[in-house]
């Protein structure tokens, strides 16, 4: 099975908003606070799935003011 | 085996970098220790399994096919605990669905319904190691993939852990789990799965 891994760092620009549905991310990638912590400072929220916690979505403001979702 | 005669769990041509695993099953209510030094491939070979990684493989859960379900899908019946845990939330409870269900079960492991509101900050690495199997385990898995669950713990909670693992079993779930403990392979496992050097593993009767 393929995995869409990604990092945020990966994401595409706020103003571009094609995140992938679930994220895929390593664990040491997902948990590490260093990892989190700058998502947050650019207004990137990261939902957790607690049936799945290596099963990310996320929500962030776009530049148009839209809140896009993924999830999986 | 399941209710129609079959193992739980069927690993066939599982490849991945780094490791070289044998074809096995798996039956319900059957653990299997995961034995080898550090770096061996131990928690590749577990972290392949749940899918988190890239790999290769004809992988069953009982008649259904891994590659069938989603990876979510799969790691809600098939699911890993890491050695070292994650947390997101400032507090305990945030990181549950249901804190309340979940403390009876953190209270057999020595921590208490209070727990729910301690600060993740606060926490040693023996408790995050217990709040991390009792997020496992209230999900009710079929399979449970354990990398080194109770390394930080000390006798009275390493029993405590055992026990209720003893308890998933009985129920029929089935458990793979990584030890440096040869005793305690011996005393959950009948079957080891044994990294060499190279990452090649073999299966063995325990000890």
């Amino acid at each position: 099975m393929q995995l869409t891994t990604t990092t945020i760092g990966d994401f595409p620009k706020p103003d571009f908003v094609p995140i992938p549905d679930c994220l895929q991310v390593t664990a040491n990638e997902a948990f590490d606070v260093e990892f989190l912590a700058p998502a947050e400072a650019r207004g990137i929220h990261i939902q957790i799935d607690l049936t799945d916690i290596f099963c990310f979505a996320a929500a962030f403001q776009s530049c148009a003011g839209d809140l896009w979702r993924g999830r999986a | 085996m399941t209710s129609d005669g079959g193992p739980l769990l069927t690993v066939r041509g599982l490849t991945r970098a780094g490791i070289d695993i044998p074809d096995f099953d798996l039956a319900a209510g059957e653990a299997m220790a995961v034995l080898g030094p550090s770096g061996s491939g131990k928690s590749l070979f577990l972290r392949a399994l749940a899918d988190l990684d890239e790999n290769e493989g004809d992988i069953q859960l009982g008649r259904e096919a891994r590659d069938a379900m989603g990876a979510p899908d799969w790691r809600r019946r098939v699911t890993y605990v890491a050695a070292e845990s994650g947390w997101w939330a400032e507090t305990v409870a945030p990181h549950y669905a249901d804190w309340n269900a979940a403390a009876p079960l953190a209270t057999r492991l020595g921590l208490t319904r209070e727990t729910g509101d301690w600060q993740i900050s606060r926490l040693s690495t023996g408790e995050r190691q217990r709040l991390a199997l009792v997020r496992a385990l209230i999900q009710m898995p079929d399979v449970l993939l354990l990398d080194e669950p109770t390394s930080g713990l000390d006798g009275e909670t390493e029993q405590a852990v055992e026990e209720i693992l003893v308890e998933r079993l009985a129920g029929g779930a089935a458990i793979l789990f990584s030890t440096h403990d040869e005793d305690q392979a011996s005393r959950l496992a009948k079957r080891c799965l044994r990294f060499a050097g190279g990452g090649k593993a073999e299966i063995v009767s325990c000890r």
